[in-house]
C-alpha cells in the first residue's frame, strides 16, 4: 500500500512536469510567436509563462527525487533488468534535473536581457533542451511503471 | 546640467552590455538620465530593458538603494551622488 501512494506521488509528479513542458514547447511557443509581430520575441508571454512555472517546476523535480528515493528504500531494484531501468530512470531525471537548472540559471536571465533577434536564438537553444526533458520524462514515466 | 556619479550592481549576464563599469558618471540626476547615458555609450542598452513605450520591462526590477523604482517615481526617481542602482531580473524556470 505504502509503495503504492508513493508510486502514485512520482507518477502525478512526472505527469505535470511532463505535461507542462509538453504545453509550453508544443502548444504555447508557436500560439504566442503568432500573437507578435513577425520577428518580434513574445517576452511577456514567454517570461510570464518562466516566472508562473518556476514554482511547481521545482516542486515537480524535489517531489520526483523524493518520492523516487523513498521508492528505491521501499522497493529495491532486484534482478539485472530492474536495475538497469533504475539507473536509466535515474539518468533520465539527472538530465532533465539539468536541464532545467541550466535554463533558470543560464537561459532565462539572458533572454530577460535579449534583444528579439539574440531571444529566438536563445529560446531555440532552450527549445531543444525542453525536448530534450520532454523525451527523458516519457522514457522515465515508461520505465517506472514496467519496474512495479 | 548637473553630473551624477551612481554605482551599480547588476546580474553577471547583464556585466557584458556595459564593459561591466561598477561606477557611471552621467549628465543629469534622473534613472532615465542614466539609462540614456549607458544606451549613447554601449548602445543597446534601453532596448535592454525598456518597452518600446519607454517603460521599463514589466519582469525587469531596477532599484534605487532598497527601493524599486516603480514605487518612486519610475524612470523620472532623481538620483543623489553615490546612489546605488541595482538591476534585478525575475526568477524564472523549466
Amino acid at each position: 500500500m505504502v509503495e503504492k501512494i508513493i508510486l502514485s506521488i512520482h507518477l502525478v509528479a512526472g505527469i505535470v512536469w511532463i505535461g507542462s513542458v509538453f504545453m509550453g514547447t508544443f502548444i504555447d511557443w508557436p500560439s504566442a510567436k503568432e500573437s507578435v509581430l513577425e520577428g518580434r520575441f513574445p517576452f511577456r508571454f514567454i517570461i510570464g509563462q518562466g516566472k508562473r512555472v518556476y514554482y511547481s517546476v521545482y516542486f515537480g523535480i524535489f517531489q520526483l527525487w523524493g518520492s523516487g528515493t523513498a521508492l528505491t528504500i521501499v522497493h529495491p531494484p532486484e534482478g539485472r533488468v530492474e536495475v538497469v531501468f533504475f539507473a536509466l530512470r535515474v539518468l533520465c531525471l539527472s538530465i532533465m534535473t539539468l536541464f532545467t537548472l541550466y535554463g533558470t540559471l543560464v537561459t532565462w536571465p539572458k533572454i530577460q536581457l535579449a534583444t528579439s533577434e539574440e531571444a529566438f536564438h536563445y529560446y531555440k537553444d532552450y527549445k531543444n533542451r525542453a525536448i530534450g526533458t520532454f523525451v527523458c520524462g516519457i522514457v522515465g514515466a515508461v520505465l517506472t511503471l514496467w519496474s512495479f | 546640467m548637473k553630473t551624477t556619479t551612481v554605482s551599480l550592481k547588476f546580474p553577471t549576464q547583464f556585466s557584458k552590455f556595459i564593459d561591466d563599469q561598477k561606477s557611471i558618471q552621467f549628465k543629469g540626476n534622473r534613472v532615465a538620465d542614466l539609462l540614456d547615458h549607458l544606451d549613447i555609450e554601449y548602445g543597446s542598452v534601453k532596448e535592454r530593458l525598456l518597452e518600446e513605450d519607454g517603460q521599463v520591462k514589466p519582469y525587469i526590477n531596477l532599484f534605487l538603494e532598497n527601493k524599486n523604482i516603480n514605487v518612486l517615481k519610475g524612470l523620472e526617481t532623481e538620483v543623489n551622488d553615490g546612489s546605488c542602482i541595482s538591476l534585478l531580473l525575475s526568477r524564472a524556470g523549466g
